[in-house]
């Protein structure tokens, strides 16, 4: 309630007024109807009974009563209503003055805003005007101070060009003479690369045709190698051998595997270990090889090192 | 002319490039075979008859040592005896590096002449080659000391088949005086007896030049330590006073001391005594027992048996320090040492936990102890090893149980001390065969 009352402030003061309004023409019409009262506490049958004409006027009278009341009613509503009119009126008007208020309230503020805007825009430009002035200017400083370098390093290039171009011209000279001298040189260098490269696609071509069986030979190659180990490992007879002995046995054989000669060197760890290893291949004789005769080129010439594990 | 020169060189060098890319092969292990070796039958001159097979003497000397293989007879694809005789190819063809040829001349006078050449199969050439004048009873000794000359020659150390053994052997006691004292080759040949007593004889020892052995007797009257000289043969002479309970005598090497352990008051000490003056010194005393003294070769210790850990076990008794440290802990017990006669090593009984007596030998640098001879989960058992004087072998004594019947089979048996080959030594007598001594190199 109290809600209302502060939101609508003004529509309850308009009800108050009109209530007030409303007790007081009532009150007022009591006095009147009291005054109509009065006449009908003559009895109306009786009336007539006395008198038409009297009842007549007196009806008339009743009706010029009521006609009256009527307008006075109709005044009263009618000035009610005007008055409430008024009141609307009054409250309208100034509803429209308070929204007039609001909307010049609003256009003010805009007009401010704006021209705020406009200031720092204008404030901004100036700053940005000034920034690149001095951007200019330097630029423009900088641009003259490269510009006595550049002429300072042109000066001096041109020196230099002058200088260098005599150099050349030496050089020039020097370089056409050792061309000349280079290019019989070179003539006679390509001359021996011919035949180089001649020979060593030769070889490539060998190398190309025996590869095609290297994969094939090396693996019965490694095999054989692995059976003279053995063979010679099981023909060593190592006897308190000395740590650190050593010996390079240097072997011929003959196709058949025969030991053709044996030569230890570079030996450490005494006669007898020198004869041992000797003895080993001796022993070890006829060494197994390739049944393919072809491989003995291998074999021919073997070394074997002889250095014992601990 | 200068390119052909050039071209010349670069073929050349080429050539060595090849002959240097000769197939490496690396070889960085072989066997420890016994090294092949034919020694041929010797020949007699004239149609005498030998009673010794030298060359037999010889294969089966250096067979036993471990280090050689001799080719049997049946396999020699011929029998020379001279050089111009041998065709080097028979024995190439059967791998024998080695071969040994020989010839007996007799003189007039009834003695020999033996001549040997040892060859180089693969070099064809003469290693080495000797004569040597003998007697006829001296053919074996003569047999012994070419496989000295052999060993050497091929193994790069002295030979120690040209030495002897001491022994004790006990008879039943049925038999007159059946403790006997004997001598005899390292083979056990030309077996000879020293002495024979009704008393227990004990722990036979060579004096460090082989002059003399030294023995000990039990016995309620006169026990102690005796002497005998070998080159005179005299009766042995006691060392120790009769109120000494002395035995298990081991020479100084200088041979002026005698070690010994004696017994008093149920105990038993080590003893050091000055045989010139016959001052007697306590070392390495202990309440506990202490026996069997060996001395070291360089003199400056002694090894010893006590039981002063509970069990016995070796001790080394130091001169300098005067203390004694223990050197076996393998084993129940480890008695009876002996050293190899370059004091790196030692040679021992080693009881191991199944009761077997082994022959043990422990290097005394590492304290690794390795068996030599097992005594087949005690089947057999085995005593008082002893080196041979280069340190190869070890002889010692064993007896194996007989099924069904009483005593003991004994006997001698030399084993080489990486335990590879053991040869035992026959022994036809009735005797039990105990405590055997090798001599040190004869002259």
């Amino acid at each position: 309630m109290l809600n209302l009352i502060s939101k609508y402030p003004r529509a309850f003061a308009a009800a108050i007024v009109l209530h007030i309004i409303m007790a007081i023409v009532f009150t007022m019409n009591f006095e009147f109807t009291s005054k109509v009262i009065a006449p009908q506490e003559v009895d109306v049958v009786q009336a007539t009974a006395v008198n038409e004409e009297q009842v007549l006027a007196e009806l008339a009278v009743l009706k010029a009563i009521e006609a009256k009341k009527r307008r006075t009613e109709k005044d009263r509503q009618n000035k009610l209503d005007r008055d409430a009119n008024r009141a609307k009126k009054k409250r309208l008007e100034e509803q429209r003055r308070l929204k007039k208020l609001e909307q010049n309230r609003k256009i003010e503020l805009a007009k401010k805003k704006k021209l705020e805007k406009e200031r720092k825009l204008s404030e901004k430009k100036t700053k940005e005007a000034v920034e690149s002035r001095r951007v200019a200017e330097k630029a423009s400083e900088e641009a003259q101070r490269r510009r006595v370098i550049e002429l300072e390093k042109q000066r001096l290039a041109e020196d230099g060009r002058k200088k260098a171009e005599a150099e050349q011209k030496r050089a020039e000279e020097i370089e056409r003479k050792s061309k000349e001298k280079a290019l019989k040189a070179i003539e006679e260098e390509q001359r021996i690369d011919d035949a180089k490269v001649r020979k060593a696609a030769l070889e490539a071509e060998q190398k190309r045709l025996t590869a095609s069986r290297g994969v094939k030979t090396q693996k019965i190659v490694d095999r054989y190698v692995k059976l003279i180990i053995k063979q010679v490992q099981n023909n060593w007879r190592m006897r308190d051998v000395k740590p650190g002995s050593y010996c390079d046995v240097f072997v011929r054989l003959m196709p058949t595997g025969e030991v053709l000669q044996v030569d230890a060197k570079n030996c450490v760890g005494g006669k007898l270990f020198k004869r041992s290893v000797e003895d080993a291949v001796r022993a070890a004789a006829p060494l197994p090889l390739p049944t393919d005769k072809s491989l003995f080129s291998q074999f021919r010439e073997i070394k074997f090192k002889f250095d014992p594990k601990d | 002319m200068k390119k052909s020169v050039g071209i010349l060189f670069v073929l050349f060098f080429a050539w060595i490039n090849q002959a240097s890319a000769a197939l490496v092969i690396e070889i960085t292990e072989g066997v420890e075979d016994a090294i092949p070796i034919a020694v041929v039958p010797f020949k007699v001159a004239g149609s005498n008859k030998l009673s010794t097979d030298i060359a037999a003497v010889i294969e089966a000397d250096l067979a036993r040592s471990a280090q050689f293989n001799p080719l049997a007879r049946k396999d020699m694809l011929a029998k020379p005896n001279k050089p111009s005789d041998i065709k080097f190819k028979n024995w190439r063809m059967l791998d024998v590096p080695n071969l040994v040829i020989g010839e007996i001349d007799k003189k007039k006078d009834g003695s020999y002449f033996v001549k040997f050449r040892l060859y180089d199969v693969y070099r064809q050439k003469q290693i080495i080659g000797y004569g040597f004048p003998a007697k006829a009873n001296q053919l074996r000794k003569i047999a012994h000391k070419i496989s000295d000359v052999i060993y050497e020659e091929l193994m790069g150390v002295k030979g120690a088949f040209d030495t002897q053994v001491v022994y004790i052997k006990k008879f039943p006691n049925k038999e007159q005086k059946p403790y006997r004292l004997y001598l005899a080759d390292a083979d056990t040949y030309n077996e000879q007896e020293v002495m024979r007593h009704d008393w227990p004889l004990f722990s036979p020892t060579w004096s460090p030049d082989n002059s003399k052995l030294a023995f000990a007797m039990a016995g309620s009257r006169g026990a102690g330590i005796f002497v005998f000289d070998v080159a005179t043969g005299k009766a042995p002479i006691r060392l120790t006073k009769r109120s000494i309970k002395a035995s298990a005598p081991s020479w100084s090497p200088d041979g002026k001391k005698m070690a010994m352990q004696v017994l008093a008051n149920g105990s038993s000490d080590i003893f050091v005594m000055d045989i010139k003056t016959k001052k007697m010194t306590r070392i390495a005393s202990h309440w506990s027992i202490d026996v069997e003294p060996r001395w070291s070769p360089d003199g400056k210790s002694i090894v010893f048996t006590s039981e002063r850990g509970g069990s016995p076990q070796l001790y080394q008794y130091t001169f300098s320090s005067k203390k004694a440290k223990r050197l076996t802990f393998k084993g129940r017990q480890n008695l009876r040492a002996s050293f190899s006669p370059d004091g790196k090593m030692i040679t021992f009984v080693h009881l191991s936990e199944n009761n077997g007596y082994n022959i043990a030998v422990m290097d005394l640098g590492s304290r690794e102890m390795h068996i030599v001879a097992d005594s087949s989960y005690g089947e057999s058992e085995h005593e008082s090893p002893s080196f041979a004087p280069n340190g190869s072998m070890i002889i010692y004594a064993a007896n194996y149980p007989q099924k069904g019947k009483k005593g003991k089979k004994t006997g001698l048996v030399a084993v080489s001390v990486d335990g590879t080959v053991q040869q035992h030594f026959t022994d036809d007598g009735v005797g039990e065969v105990r405590e055997p001594a090798w001599s040190s190199y004869l002259n």
